[in-house]
């Protein structure tokens, strides 16, 4: 958006925001709906269309506005305000979802060779038969967290270890396959 | 439930206007601030220079300093309260005033006898300095924290920072008023590192409490 359409934007939605304080009959509604494209667009082209969530972010996004409406000085400009709490919200999205499995979409290709490393090699028979051997708390903290890539957190609530022993688990059950499999290969 | 349905059903909550602005509530500020003095007078008895505050320039200084800081951090937590300010701002300033400092040690400790120069540093308190100051900033900084769940902050960690900041500060400044440690290499150490620690209790409040 060119610098021109930006402030006819701003002026548009500080008009509507005007009224709103006042109570005139719509106003809100048509600022709440004149946001909506454009945090739909700001998220869509940061969030390469995953249209669920850019919806998810649009609508927490208008609750935030909404719940602080009562804050916002109307001297500063609205769109530099929302644009704030959108950042806001998008960084809190990466934070809690950068550690979880459904955050990555795979290409073909990717998957692709995903299924030939996931072919029944000597090393995931090895693997296997490793983390069978293990404690079943230790080997459900390594699965989830180093394989299955959750955060300990997650693997915490899946599992109802808390999170330090989640945490503890690993490293002695990582501890524990080294010696093992120090063992067979011998 | 889809975002036009979320649309009308915030507009009709919002349909008679409300107050644009509206003025924050500042009592937890005051009663946290109360609190703090109602320690400080309950636990440490007031020093002479207290009643004679400009005998020596070290006085002054520490207070000058420790009351700019504080001014400054005043004007960066209102900065921080507006989402569409820029918080970059004043932050140069907090850097200027420790750097000050740093200049006046180094002269006073180039000029001492070497003998003389790790007691400038050690003083007669420095094992309670940073502590007292760290425990009468925490019932301030608890009244701003409530203050600051107020506002719509989209930089929590900052804004705890520099409401620890501000509440050390404070809390400094009272504490000057009990403790006759005026040497600059000791206000920069111990002082800097009360002032330091309730800026990172303030980061880990802030992370969990403040939001928008």
């Amino acid at each position: 958006m060119d610098s021109a359409s930006w402030i006819e934007v701003e002026t548009r939605l500080k008009g509507l925001l005007t009224d709103a304080v006042q109570g005139c009959d719509g106003s809100y509604h048509q600022f709440l709906l004149g946001l909506t494209p454009l945090l739909r667009r700001y998220f869509a082209r940061r969030l390469h269309q995953r249209m669920a969530d850019v919806e998810d972010l649009t609508q927490e996004v208008l609750l935030a506005v909404h719940r602080q409406r009562h804050t916002l000085d109307t001297s500063q400009p609205v769109t530099a305000w929302v644009h704030a709490v959108a950042r806001y919200k998008l960084i809190d999205f990466y934070r809690s979802t950068s550690r979880s499995p459904e955050w990555v979409e795979w290409d073909e290709e990717q998957l692709s060779t995903l299924e030939v490393a996931e072919g029944p090699g000597e090393d995931a028979e090895l693997m296997r038969a490793l983390l069978d051997a293990l404690p079943g708390g230790q080997r459900d903290a390594i699965r989830l967290v180093k394989l299955e890539g959750w955060s300990v957190r997650d693997a915490s609530r899946m599992t109802g270890q808390s999170e330090a022993s989640v945490k503890v688990n690993i490293h002695r059950g990582i501890k524990r396959l080294i010696a093992q499999f120090r063992g067979s290969a011998a | 439930m889809n975002t036009d349905e979320l649309i009308e059903r915030l507009s009709a909550q919002a349909a008679g206007g409300w107050t644009s602005g509206r003025p924050v509530s500042w009592s937890p500020v005051l009663f946290g601030l109360m609190v703090t003095a109602a320690v400080f007078f309950a636990a440490f008895p007031l020093a002479p220079h207290a009643y004679d505050p400009l005998q020596y320039w070290e006085h002054v200084l520490r207070w000058a300093v420790l009351l700019l800081l504080a001014v400054i951090l005043v004007r960066q937590i209102l900065r921080l309260s507006q989402p569409a300010l820029s918080w970059q701002v004043r932050l140069g300033a907090l850097l200027w005033l420790p750097a000050f400092m740093a200049v006046v040690t180094m002269a006073r400790v180039a000029s001492a006898h070497p003998q003389d120069r790790w007691a400038m540093f050690t003083g007669q308190s420095w094992a309670s300095c940073s502590a007292s100051i760290l425990m009468l900033s925490l019932p301030l900084l608890a009244g701003c924290m409530v203050v600051a769940r107020q506002w719509a902050v989209t930089r929590p960690a900052l804004m705890g920072a520099v409401l620890g900041w501000f509440s050390g500060a404070v809390a400094a400044l009272l504490y000057t008023l009990h403790c006759t440690e005026i040497e600059p290499a000791f206000v920069l150490l111990w002082y800097g590192l009360g002032v330091g620690l309730p800026g990172w209790i303030g980061v880990w409040l802030g992370r969990r409490w403040l939001k928008c």
